[in-house]
């Protein structure tokens, strides 16, 4: 009986830190570190980036890589690469990813409200240079095009992103 | 039923207090110049003689008129501005206006006789103006047969003189996009950063209050000047003290003070004033005026303004 209890005890906790991990990945906001640069201005509202994701294969590296794209344009800004995408994020308070972290989570979870703002450019093809494989893992680089304009007056109708005549 | 009836006047009156519950501060207008350098460089000064002194202004009515890229980029920030909120002065119908305004006004008669009255200040402050200006400049670049565009916007508030916002770069070098292309992308990539660096102007400016620039004069005919005592302490000592008080944390900058003239920068005031009402340099500097008119002072004094952000305060007569 007290080794059976033991087994649940250890299968519970496997379970709960696999979900824990399972979301953060989820949610892309464990992402912090890749690497994102500016490949030009698009159409209007637009902004190309090509941006680096991991997973355990290589469409969900592709996923977390357009998490990522969209999480750079709100909380990041883009500082390297051609000139014309936004280096100042959306977001610029501190703390504001906190603050708004339920309505973030919800927006960055997979198949979440951030797929209405990007899309894989060039076909869906990509270079084999930009695929590589670290361990079990997949890094996976796509040229992606935020719509950057309509991200913003999405959050600004949603309140978290200030309008610029706000208080005017 | 009854209270619900209250309920139901108490949310009609909430709503149309709106305006009063939650004050909106006075909008500052924007307007889109060509800078200087651009003018020079691509012809459009009007040069004169300036007693002895050759000098060169901009002439924007020729730019206006004669350079068809200058307008597609006005137009394109235009659209980009208005979809934000702050449509934009055009400055090109600003130019028109004043001129039909002179016009009109040099015609206007009363039956009697008379003429519209029209001071040379008046006739001074008749120039297209704007709380900010948008100074816009380009330079093309020719490397070879490829073409890129320097672009730089910048955000000047006109009374404080101080760069605001900016958003400047130079576009990736094409071998067959035209100008007027390049002139498009430009501003596609650089509006929003500009647009930011403006959030952040108007950020700092609900925190701390609106930034203005005063200058206290007197009149040669007034007998005292901002030493003469009162009470025992001088005049200018007075006008800090109240300066000190009204601005937001005590903040402003005595830049220069002579017997006869006083210049305070970085002036910071409050949107709102005591009843929740928006003021700008005029409605802050009334305070001021009816501080100085009352006692123990009792100087009669002119308050002149430049829009929401430039006052100045003559003493001594009207």
């Amino acid at each position: 009986m007290k080794k059976s209890n033991t087994l649940c005890l250890a299968i519970f906790l496997i379970l709960t830190s696999y979900g824990m991990l399972s979301l953060a990945q989820k949610n892309g906001n464990a992402s912090y570190n890749f690497d994102i640069q500016c490949m030009g201005t698009g159409m209007d509202g637009t902004q190309l980036v090509k941006v680096w994701g991991f997973g355990k294969n290589p469409n969900v590296a592709i996923e977390q890589a357009k998490k990522n794209a969209v999480y750079a344009v709100i909380f990041k800004g883009i500082t390297t690469g051609e000139p014309g995408c936004m280096n100042r994020p959306l977001l610029t308070a501190s703390g504001s990813e906190q603050q708004f972290g339920d309505y973030f989570n919800a927006f960055f979870a997979d198949g979440g409200k951030y797929l209405d703002y990007v899309n894989i450019s060039s076909d869906g093809s990509i270079d084999p240079n930009d695929r590589i494989k670290v361990g079990r893992q997949y890094n996976m680089g796509v040229i992606v095009s935020v719509s950057h304009t309509q991200l913003r007056k999405d959050l600004e109708t949603a309140g978290i992103v200030k309008k610029l005549t706000d208080g005017f | 039923m009854k209270n619900c009836f209250i309920l139901f006047l108490l949310a009609i009156l909430m709503v149309s207090n709106s305006n009063l519950a939650f004050p909106q501060a006075k909008k500052p207008s924007i307007m889109i110049l060509p800078s200087d350098v651009w003018c020079n460089i691509n012809g459009y000064m009007i040069e004169f003689d300036n007693q002895g002194t050759r000098e060169k202004v901009p002439d924007y009515k020729m730019a206006f008129q004669e350079n068809s890229d200058l307008i597609l980029v006005i137009s394109k920030i235009n659209g980009m501005m208005a979809d934000r909120g702050f449509p934009l002065k055009n400055a090109e119908s600003e130019l028109k206006s004043l001129a039909t305004e002179s016009a009109e006004e040099s015609m206007l008669m009363s039956k009697n006789g008379g003429t519209i009255n029209e001071s040379p200040v008046d006739k001074l402050k008749k120039i297209a103006k704007a709380d900010i200006i948008m100074q816009l400049t380009w330079t093309i670049n020719n490397q070879g047969p490829k073409k890129s565009i320097t672009f730089n916007l910048q955000g000047i508030d006109s009374y404080t003189d101080k760069q605001i916002a900016t958003a400047a770069g130079t576009g990736a070098p094409s071998f067959s996009a035209v100008v007027p292309l390049l002139l498009e992308e430009a501003v596609l990539s650089h509006l929003d950063n500009f647009n930011s660096s403006l959030q952040t102007h108007f950020d700092d400016l609900f925190t701390n209050g609106r930034e203005i620039t005063l200058r206290i004069k007197k009149f040669n005919t007034w007998d005292k000047d901002l030493e003469t005592d009162f009470d025992g302490k001088e005049l200018n000592v007075y006008i800090e003290e109240w300066l000190s008080q009204h601005t937001i944390n005590g903040r402003f900058s005595t830049t220069d003070a002579t017997e006869n003239m006083m210049l305070f920068e970085q002036v910071r005031i409050p949107l709102f004033d005591g009843n929740g009402r928006a003021i700008d340099a005029r409605g802050f500097c009334r305070d001021l005026q009816n501080y100085l008119k009352n006692p123990p002072f009792g100087i009669i004094n002119k308050l002149v303004i430049k829009g929401l952000g430039q006052a100045t305060l003559v003493l001594g007569d009207k």
